[in-house]
């Protein structure tokens, strides 16, 4: 049996230097908005898959932030599903330190990115890295597919993967990072929700009035209020009709898996929101269940009338909200937008446009019981000292069945982001020993992915 | 006993008509530099700016002229000239926000003419009806002679803002609320070229609903177990109206002073076509519970409004960001009328939360809140102004209790129970408050033209007495 002795050691000694890197990486601000960073961190992602001596390929579409892949080692293939793009950072002023000025502070490194993915990302090449100098070569073939519209939905990712034969095929892949809970337990998941996003734009009059007329002139942002408030009940339980279409029921094996999870696993949770119940006073068992089995419906934003400063005493012609649906094995995206419609419809808002996001991901879930996993779970406790938490699926979504679905490849996670990271939130940031922690785990997983491939 | 024949009628107003029509392109020159300046709520040096125009407009004028200072507000420009009864024009120099600039065809703030209209925010907003009351008094001064009363501009730079230093402002000078009467900021041509006199205006209360369920925004994943703020304030705020619009909050009346006899006799005899154009002019093929004549006007004098003017949470920019939002907020403006208290009003908002079960909802109450001010509907100010109007126009003119908007005429006419009127040329085309605000040039020089005529309806009227 291998010993990781000084794999650990080299990553030990590494961590410092690595993490300038990251603070480098992460003050590109490469947001969908801005293609000119997402250029420079496409190049700096390719530059960095190069000093790993890895073979890279850029893959450009016109018009799309390039798909960088970078092929590393011989033997099995494991795809490394990864991407160089970050949420948008505002609201900015609710940032500690500015969200493209990275700053360690408390052994955590806060920036947009941090985590996911660039983070992430980092302590897989780095993984790659320590093996290589502390170990030797590879007994697997790594391929990182790393692209740049993973925040806005993925949009070209298949047809990047279309440019190149043979892309997707692989013994395993591993989704974009991975977790490890508030006690230090790692989580491991086989699978990732699917989504699909739309705005409702409602309209009542042809432009905003003065409001003095609101007692006769039908306001846009009532009638957008009265229909989303029949999208949720009191709880804020969502109770759309056919938002579960496709719902697959859940396996003995995948009722397993949920029945391991410690209740505190979720209810933990909680604290770092600062709230005493979850929507519906839900906690535990049921908690855990519909954060996995059961589709959502988000809504992530609405805007109507003056929203600047002070006040405009007007009734707004327009309004609008925008929703995400997350999905789940194996609810079609199309169908769930319908359904949206066609609640509003019934609800006599059927005048309120619904506009599909251009994106939409399926769910993609391997069975539980797949070696693959086992492989990850046994890694992640012989680093992190603790038993894992194995989930079915993350709650949130990556476009792994882009990736993986056609060649029905295994999947999981790996990484080392815990519940404080604040993912596309304000103060992202990443915990620098789990950074550390995450290499560790990567380096042996290689050492396992081989003998589950096989 | 028979009116004194009013000297409106009797004077000959050829030459001081004449005068307004040759000085036209000049004044509108004027107004374009005026417009041009960006007095909003929160630009410092252009409030000053505007401030520092109407001074030196009011000095030309050769009106006395005192710029009364407070701390953190805009000046209050007071001007004053001729002798007699004393009428109180109030009027301001602020503009309401000019967003979302995209809908405006020309920039807010490079004001342009064409089609005998000029496009600014403030066109009409209130840069345009103070120039015209200005005017009206140069071209009286220069064709008829001295002032037949004693007219005290009093022009504030918070008005689109609630105004809430106007009281204070006024305050700071002993005796200038003293007076016989009052002129407010505007007035209005019907879309039937009718003028319509107010003899009120409405009062306001503005609150923010803040409402927070979780520390930070959440990754949206979390969904089905983390509260939602924006879900939570939606469903707040749909408490608040019917499935129409028609607001359901309990006290929302409190203090309703109902309808006099004469309150619900002028408006009966009022022609209801305003309403009818509401369709057209917005696009709507029916109005808030299909409200319609009669009612329609009967809901838009009496009735207490309850406005959503603006809402918000989450990320509002292109693309998408998949949170659970941590925070959500919207606006209301409520407009009051006689004799509503604000602060009543807003107990009926904070016990409609709390009854509700969202007293978690924070409401941040506006302090710039003030009650309805009416005059009663047979004062001969009201009077005067028809008059004066119905000379210059030539059409019948239609009396109305209450402006449906809203102006602090209550800091300046309650202490000293003051009638106030309006006189003015905005019409529907106007869009006061959104983008393409606009005047009537024609418009303007019949505002400049019925403003002097009413200085001598004004100045009659004691002796009708």
């Amino acid at each position: 049996m291998t010993t990781y002795d000084a794999l650990d050691r080299y990553v030990a000694d590494h961590m410092a230097a690595w993490t300038e890197e990251l603070l480098e990486y992460c003050s590109i601000g490469s947001e969908a908005s801005d293609p000119a960073a997402l250029r420079r961190a496409a190049e700096w992602t390719a530059a960095r898959l190069r000093r790993l001596g890895a073979a890279v390929d850029v893959v450009e579409l016109d018009g799309v932030p390039p798909l960088v892949v970078g092929d590393v080692g011989s033997g099995s293939i494991l795809n490394a599903v990864q991407h160089y793009d970050v949420q948008p950072a505002v609201p900015l002023e609710l940032w500690t330190s500015p969200p493209y000025e990275a700053q360690v502070r408390n052994g955590r490194l806060y920036a947009r990115g941090a985590a996911d993915n660039k983070g992430e990302l980092l302590a897989r090449i780095w993984a790659v890295e320590a093996y290589q100098a502390a170990i030797g070569e590879l007994p697997c073939r790594v391929r990182f597919l790393v692209e740049g519209e993973e925040e806005s939905g993925s949009e070209h990712f298949a047809q990047l993967l279309d440019q190149r034969t043979g892309l997707r095929e692989a013994a395993g892949a591993l989704i974009e990072g991975g977790g490890i809970d508030l006690q230090g337990r790692p989580q491991v998941v086989g699978g990732t929700r699917g989504m699909v996003a739309a705005e409702l734009v409602c309209r009542t009059i042809r432009y905003d009035a003065h409001s003095s007329l609101s007692n006769l002139l039908p306001s846009a942002a009532i009638r957008m209020v009265k229909a989303l408030a029949t999208f949720w009940d009191a709880d804020g339980a969502p109770v759309v009709e056919g938002l579960r279409a496709g719902v697959l029921p859940p396996t003995k094996a995948q009722l397993a898996v949920l029945a391991a999870i410690p209740d505190d696993a979720i209810d933990e949770v909680r604290g770092v929101f600062g709230i005493e119940a979850f929507v519906g006073g839900r906690s535990g068992q049921e908690a855990i269940r519909i954060l996995t089995l059961e589709p959502t419906c988000n809504l992530q934003s609405v805007w109507s009338g003056y929203i600047g400063p002070g006040g405009k005493t007007i009734t707004p012609a327009e309004a609008h909200a925008r929703l995400d649906l997350r999905l789940v094995p194996d609810q079609d995206p199309d169908e769930i937008i319908a359904a949206v419609g066609r609640h509003l419809e019934r609800q006599g808002f059927g005048d309120i446009e619904v506009r599909p996001f251009s994106f939409q991901y399926r769910a993609y879930w391997t069975p539980p019981d797949h070696p693959i996993l086992a492989a990850a779970i046994r890694v992640s406790e012989e680093v992190l000292g603790k038993s894992a938490i194995h989930d079915l699926s993350a709650a949130g979504t990556a476009p792994m069945h882009v990736v993986c679905a056609s060649g029905n490849v295994p999947i999981t996670t790996l990484g080392g982001s815990d519940e404080e990271c604040r993912a596309h939130a304000p103060d992202e940031s990443f915990r620098l020993d789990y950074a550390a922690a995450a290499v560790r785990i990567t380096g042996r997983f290689f050492d396992a992915f081989v003998t589950v491939a096989d | 006993m028979t009116a004194v024949q009013p000297r409106a009628t009797a004077r000959d107003y050829a030459a001081f008509d004449r005068y307004i029509s040759d000085a036209m392109p000049a004044w509108t020159e004027e107004l374009v530099r005026f417009c041009a300046i960006p007095s909003e709520a929160g630009d410092e040096g252009a409030l000053r700016r505007a401030a520092d125009w109407c001074a030196a407009r009011l000095r030309r004028l050769r009106a006395d002229v005192d710029v009364v200072e407070k701390d953190g507000a805009p000046p209050l420009v007071v001007g004053e000239l001729g002798a007699g009864r004393s009428l109180l024009a109030v009027q301001h120099y602020d503009v309401q926000p000019a967003v979302p600039l995209e809908l405006w065809t020309t920039p807010p703030y490079e004001p342009n003419v064409r089609g005998g209209r000029l496009y600014a925010r403030g066109a009409s907003d209130n840069k345009g009806e103070l120039l015209a009351r200005i005017w009206a008094v140069e071209a009286y001064l220069a064709t008829i002679g001295e002032l037949p009363c004693r007219l005290r501009f009093l022009i504030q730079g918070e008005e689109e803002g609630g105004g809430a230093n106007f009281g204070p402002l006024l305050d700071l000078r002993p005796g200038i609320r003293e007076a016989d009467g009052v002129l407010s900021e505007g007035g209005e041509i019907d879309s039937r070229g009718r003028p319509v006199v107010y003899g009120g205006v409405r009062g306001m209360v503005s609150v923010e609903l803040v409402c927070r369920t979780i520390a930070y925004d959440a990754h949206s994943s979390l969904a089905n177990l983390l509260p939602n703020a924006a879900g939570r304030l939606v469903a707040a705020l749909s408490t608040f109206w019917d499935a129409e619009g028609v607001p359901q909050v309990a006290g929302l009346e409190a203090g309703v002073r109902p309808p006099t006899s004469a309150d619900r006799a002028l408006l009966e005899g009022s022609p209801i076509d305003e309403i009818r154009d509401l369709f057209g002019v917005y696009g709507t093929d029916r109005l808030v519970a299909g409200r319609e004549g009669l009612e329609a006007l009967e809901v838009l004098t009496f009735g207490t409004t309850c406005n959503l003017q603006g809402l918000w949470s989450g990320y509002t920019g292109p693309g998408d960001k998949t949170i659970t939002p941590a925070e959500a907020h919207a606006r209301l403006d409520i407009r009051l009328v006689p004799s509503q208290q604000p602060d009543a009003v807003v107990e009926a908002v904070r016990g409609h939360l709390e009854g509700h079960g969202y007293s978690d909802i924070q409401l941040i109450v506006s302090d710039e809140n003030y009650p309805a001010w009416w005059t009663p509907a047979d004062d001969p100010i009201i009077e005067a102004a028809i008059r004066a109007s119905e000379a210059v126009l030539g059409t019948t003119a239609i009396q109305r209790l209450s402006a449906p908007g809203t102006e602090p005429l209550y800091d300046v006419c309650a202490e000293r129970n003051l009638p106030a009127t309006s006189l003015g040329s905005s019409d529907d085309e106007a869009r006061m408050h959104a983008p393409d605000e606009s005047w009537s040039l024609a418009g303007a020089a019949l505002a400049a033209q019925m403003t002097g005529r009413f200085l001598d309806e004004f100045a009659e009227i004691e002796e009708k007495h």
